[in-house]
């Protein structure tokens, strides 16, 4: 529960990447909420965070080691696990293909049926998932197949962005509540997405305890509208 | 306006610069044909015969980024045609010269109409197939063509009287010459019309062409018959100079060196293709002459432009022009500051505020109460729309009516299919379900069609075309969509003639304009928004990351196009604002509506 | 025209479609990774069937050191790129020249001397992968991401400029195998039936060309290799954020698919008896257009496309033109162009690309993608 377990800090601001402007630390079973109204600094924070863009004199640790220069590759091998509701998944594989692939990315091929498994338990959309390509899952069944494959094999730390686009209710509760098992476990999260604070209060339950919030520009919802949700 | 005047001085500086340019390089090369050699004269002819043919590609492959492999197809119709016709039906040069281009421009068209459409790497793939089948065309026709044994003889050309000898080619100088003046002029004439702005924007960026009324496919029809016309007069030339033509000179290779020339002058002027093909023409022949002397086979210089391509594309040199315009531009300022919280201290923002309620009232010059006429005409009608991509529904049998004079708010939560309404009625995705548009009914009509007709869509991030001026982009887009909005053959045809004799007031002067500078495209936009009378706007997310001033500027601006008897729909995070000016309010939620209804309604919730 | 011809006429079709299709095949299997059409394939082709001339001792003396010359450089290029993932620096300089001078010895140390058939093949196929890998890491790893447009001109560039080398490295005389090989490959068995119809290669290439593609078939659907393949097809950025490694997949598959190339180009000279610089356009432009009307991608659809092809080009010259003539005026008869069908077997297969092109792009056996709706 101590040991700070990703850092990034200043850039400078002229830089294509200027996102942070100071420190961000996630500390280990920790979750770090970023909200952000620009989805276009978002998506490159997420970029930045995952190793696919690099920005000039940064620093990026990982347990106390430079990660600045390594790909999203490399990271997956040290236990990043990340994804995306811009990307989620293989639209001409079927559900059984992804989880072939993602547990041998992650070294746990062996293991496969148990990971599978274990998905299911946690997630009902997945049980009941028709038995196509996930090309024509419906975008609920899509985010929710990309979060399982991002939480199976017990990450060291998550990055997700706008983990609940697409989700119905019983979803978003069960994604909850396996950040929750997960944290316990010693997992930190980071999750991205755009919208103000209560948005996301509404939307993690359980949001106190080891949950820090960081944003990059400032809401705009009036007040009428927050009570539509 | 003092802008219009410096403005207006600097094109003409521009003008008198291009003129005075031409002028001396025309007189140079009038006095080498007086001081030249023979093999000098044979040198420059064959540099501005492969320039011309650039020019002719630059069309297609410059301007609308189009990849044609199948140039050498056209020039080898065109050389065979006038061979033909000059050896074995005596016709004079002029005529058969003429015929050659026409045919080429035919042989352009039908190539072109069914192929055009298709994506980039497949249309190059059929022009290669279709250069290929001309020249197989050409070998196996050996009653007319002298097949594989070549066709040779041909005559000399009699201009006005007077019969052009081969050595020393003085004449044929002069005519080349001609022709590369005539080429370089309607050329740069083209660009200052609308059709040339309109093939650059094609090549830009085609949605957003879509979205302002250019008629895509008949652009790049005229493009690509243009250069087809192009390639076949230089081939008459071809016939006349080299007097023998067999298949063999027309392969692959020749469209090779022509793309090479174009692709090491970087897309856009002019002036950097003739320097190109004096880098080229020059160097291939040289190459050529010392693989002969060599021993090597001749053929292998095609590894001269392998390795130029190569070169070329590693090194991304033919986006070197763009990129010298990109840095010559103004830089944009950084117009936003963020700051991080520290972890578990509140967040400083120094961001453009949100217009107040009182900024905006202020800057409504009346009373912004609501004044829909009940009985004032339907603008838009949507019944059961149904839009889906990947396996999703974006929207859900939607049902919506818009009565001229209406501001509408659509609001909703992130991913409801706000953007997917406007993408749906401004007709950028497919949709299922009818679209009334003032009584006509618009569902099957194409994007630039609907733009033409009155439905007027702004993007979330503004986009322009880099490759215009500022000034530019306003004037093609003021105009394409004030063209007809007619969809026969006949009056696209007509439509795209007419921009090639409407000229661009002021071209090549402005500022630079940057793919996404949002206030140079919103300001576009919006000048656009005005040009048509009774248009429906829809607006996505207009104030966003503006200042306040141009948040009340645009929102006095949305108001008083409703005064033009057109309607406003708007999609809108900040409520504030927008609810000030609008009428009716409309929710979504996952692709249907939640709450539909008028401005005191919801402010009732 | 009997029975006989028109039974021969298709035998003979069957086998050089398959020719065509297990070129088309590679085509297909770099377009399935990297969504890319590979122009430089036939040339890899072409390159294989010199690599196999050296290895057979049929090369003429001066050529010797060209191929030997073509081995260090691919070597050593290999050599240079594999070791960025041990180590940074000037040591890969030194691991480069350390694995051309491998190359270069082993290709030395072979000039003149005679080495059995199946060891040349396998040699020329080993070569072959590695001058792929080279041309993947020099020219079109440094691509990644860029506009399709410029893919698309290098790989044609890459084309070109692999011609030209090989005309001023290898001249343009046409080449063939020496008479003891072409006496090995003809003492193939054939059984009794097809005599006449096949000879022992026909078969040899037809039952391999059909074995492979039915092996890659099941490979891309069933193997994690094969699945890993679709998926950094369907989206390579993704692939790198679930954590497979899209750049060894990638060099993988352009290794298979130019040894495949090199495979295809010992069928084609024990064949045809014929190898110059140029046979890697004018061959590579078939296979393409088989792999376009099969629907590129499908590895079933290319050899359809191929045995289509290959239909034609032999059933074509067997079609009779003659009476047509009779029924024009005699004036015009003297301008009608060359009726011997067989000339115009290219362009009938450029005009079938086109169409397919224009009319069904994804080939006419590949389904619907999700893509499509």
């Amino acid at each position: 529960m101590n040991g700070i377990r990703l850092l990034l800090t200043e850039q400078f601001p002229r830089s294509s990447c200027a996102i942070f402007a100071s420190k961000v630390m996630v500390h280990a079973a920790e979750r770090l909420n970023i909200y952000g109204e620009d989805n276009d600094e978002l998506h490159r924070a997420f970029r930045y965070i995952i190793g696919e863009l690099r920005c000039d004199a940064e620093t990026k640790l990982f347990d106390d080691r430079d990660i600045s220069q390594f790909s999203p590759v490399q990271l997956t091998k040290l236990g990043f696990a990340s994804g995306s509701a811009r990307l989620r998944v293989f639209p001409s594989l079927t559900l059984d293909e992804h989880f072939m692939i993602r547990t041998r990315a992650i070294g746990k091929q062996g293991q496969r049926a148990k990971w599978v498994d274990w998905a299911k338990e946690r997630f009902s959309v997945l049980r009941e998932v028709p038995k196509t390509v996930a090309g024509n899952f419906s975008g609920g069944e899509q985010q929710i197949l990309m979060i399982a494959l991002t939480l199976i094999g017990l990450p060291k730390l998550v990055v997700i962005e706008e983990p609940w686009m697409g989700l119905a209710h019983v979803a978003s509760l069960e994604f909850g509540r396996a950040i929750e098992e997960l944290q316990r476990n010693g997992t930190s999260f980071v999750l991205i997405s755009q919208g103000t604070v209560g948005e996301g209060m509404m939307r993690s339950p359980g949001a106190g305890g080891n949950a820090e919030t960081v944003y990059l520009s400032e809401f705009r919802y009036s007040r009428e509208a927050r009570s539509l949700m | 306006m003092p802008t219009d005047n410096v403005l207006s001085l600097r094109r003409k500086e521009d003008r008198r610069r291009a003129v005075a340019f031409s002028a001396f390089g025309f007189t140079a090369l009038l006095a080498l044909a007086f001081v030249g050699t023979p093999r000098l004269f044979d040198l420059l002819i064959v540099s501005l015969l492969f320039i011309c043919m650039a020019f002719g590609l630059q069309l297609v492959v410059g301007y609308c980024q189009l990849f044609d492999l199948g140039y050498a197809g056209f020039v080898c119709l065109g050389a065979y045609s006038t061979g033909v016709l000059l050896t074995r039906f005596h016709w004079s040069y002029f005529a058969a010269a003429a015929l050659s281009t026409l045919l080429a421009l035919v042989a352009g068209i039908i190539l072109g109409v069914p192929t055009l459409r298709l994506r980039g790497d497949y249309f190059a793939i059929v022009t290669f197939g279709f250069a290929e089948l001309v020249v197989l065309l050409m070998r196996n026709w050996t009653t007319l063509t002298g097949g594989p044994f070549g066709l040779g003889g041909i005559p000399d050309p009699v201009l006005f009287g007077a019969r052009l000898v081969r050595y020393p080619p003085f004449g044929y100088y002069l005519l080349m010459l001609s022709m590369f003046l005539g080429l370089l002029a309607s050329i740069w004439y083209l660009r200052q019309t609308m059709l040339g702005a309109q093939m650059l924007a094609v090549g830009d960026d085609e949605k957003l062409c879509a979205i302002n009324g250019i008629d895509i496919v008949a652009v790049k029809v005229s493009a690509f018959a243009l250069s087809a016309g192009i390639g076949g007069l230089i081939g008459s030339f071809w016939a006349v100079y080299f007097k023998f033509l067999s298949y063999t000179d027309f392969t692959f290779t020749l469209s090779v060196q022509v793309i090479a020339i174009v692709i090491l002058a970087g897309n856009q002027r002019l002036r950097y293709i003739i320097l190109a093909g004096t880098i080229i023409a020059p160097a291939s022949e040289a190459l050529r002459t010392w693989l002969r002397a060599s021993g090597l086979p001749e053929a292998s210089r095609v590894i001269f432009f392998g390795v130029i391509l190569i070169v070329l594309t590693l090194w991304r040199l033919h986006d070197f022009s763009s990129a010298i315009r990109r840095s010559l531009a103004r830089p944009v300022p950084w117009s936003r500051k963020m700051r991080c919280s520290d972890v578990g201290a509140a967040q400083v923002v120094e961001m453009n505020g949100i217009a107040s309620t009182e900024a905006i009232s202020q800057r409504l010059s009346f009373n912004p109460v609501s004044r829909i006429n009940i009985n004032s005409e339907v603008l838009l009608e949507i019944r059961g729309l149904n839009v889906s991509f990947g396996g999703t529904k974006a929207i859900k049998d939607l049902d919506l009516r818009v009565r001229a004079g209406e501001i509408i708010a659509v609001i909703g939560p992130n991913g409801c299919g706000k953007t997917s309404l406007l993408n749906a009625i401004s007709g950028l995705v497919s949709s299922k379900g009818q679209m009334i548009l003032k009584g006509r009914d618009i569902t099957d009509e194409p994007a630039w069609l609907r733009a033409r007709r009155g439905i007027n869509r702004t993007l979330q991030t503004p986009r322009s075309f880099p490759g215009l001026d500022e000034m530019e982009n306003m004037d093609l887009v003021s105009w394409s969509i004030a063209q007809a909005p007619t969809r026969s053959i006949i009056g696209r045809i007509l439509s795209a003639l007419r921009a090639m004799f409407v000229q661009l007031p002021l071209v090549g002067v402005g500022v630079p304009v940057l793919r996404d500078d949002q206030t140079q495209s919103l300001r576009i936009q919006m000048r656009r928004a005005f040009a048509k009378p009774r248009t429906l706007l829809l607006l996505d997310e207009p104030l966003a990351g503006l200042p306040e001033a141009d948040q009340c500027e645009i929102i006095a601006r949305i108001d008083h196009h409703r005064a033009s008897g057109g309607a406003v729909v708007v999609v809108e995070h900040n409520l504030e604002s927008i609810l000030c000016v609008c009428d009716r309010v409309l929710q979504l939620d996952k692709g249907q509506i939640a709450f539909e209804g008028s401005k005191a309604e919801f402010s009732l919730l | 025209m009997n029975a006989h011809e028109i039974w021969q006429a298709i035998a003979n079709g069957l086998s050089l479609g398959c020719l065509i299709g297990l070129l088309a095949v590679g085509y297909s299997l770099v377009y399935g990774v990297a969504k890319l059409i590979n122009f430089a394939h036939g040339d890899l082709f072409a390159l294989a069937g010199y690599y196999l001339l050296f290895f057979l001792a049929a090369s003429p003396t001066g050529q010797l050191r060209n191929t030997v010359f073509l081995f260090t450089g691919a070597t050593a290029v290999v050599a240079f790129a594999w070791s960025s993932h041990f180590m940074k620096g000037r040591r890969r300089l030194v691991v480069g020249c350390g694995g051309g001078v491998l190359g270069g010895l082993f290709g030395y140390l072979l000039i003149g001397t005679s080495i059995p058939l199946l060891f040349a093949v396998l040699a020329a196929t080993v070569f072959t992968a590695l001058t792929g890998i080279a041309l993947e890491y020099l020219v079109y790893r440094p691509l990644e991401g860029s506009p399709r447009l410029s893919y698309l001109v290098a790989a044609i560039g890459l084309s070109l400029s692999l011609q030209g080398l090989m005309q001023i490295l290898f001249g343009t005389d046409h080449r063939a195998f020496p008479s003891s090989v072409n006496a090995q490959i003809s003492a193939l068995p054939v059984p009794p039936i097809l005599v006449g119809y096949f000879s022992g290669l026909d078969l040899l290439i037809i039952g391999f060309t059909v074995a492979i593609t039915t092996v890659a078939a099941w490979f891309a659907k069933k193997s994690i290799f094969g699945i890993c393949i679709r998926a950094t097809a369907d989206d390579p950025v993704l692939a790198e954020r679930l954590g497979l490694n899209v750049r060894s997949a990638k060099v993988q598959v352009f290794a298979i698919g130019s040894a495949l190339a090199a495979i295809c180009a010992f069928f084609f000279v024990a064949r045809e008896r014929t190898l110059e610089p140029t046979l890697g356009y004018s061959q590579g432009i078939l296979a393409f257009a088989a792999a376009v009307i099969g629907g590129i991608g499908s590895f079933e659809g290319s050899l359809i496309g191929g045995l289509f092809i290959g239909m034609i080009l032999s059933l074509l010259p067997l079609v009779d033109t003659e009476p047509l003539v009779r029924f024009l005026p005699p004036s015009w008869v003297q301008f009608l162009p060359s009726l011997n069908l067989s000339d115009w077997g290219l362009g009938v297969v450029y005009m079938l690309m086109a169409l397919v092109l224009i009319i069904r792009p994804r080939g006419l056996l590949t389904e619907r993608s999700w893509r499509d709706v």
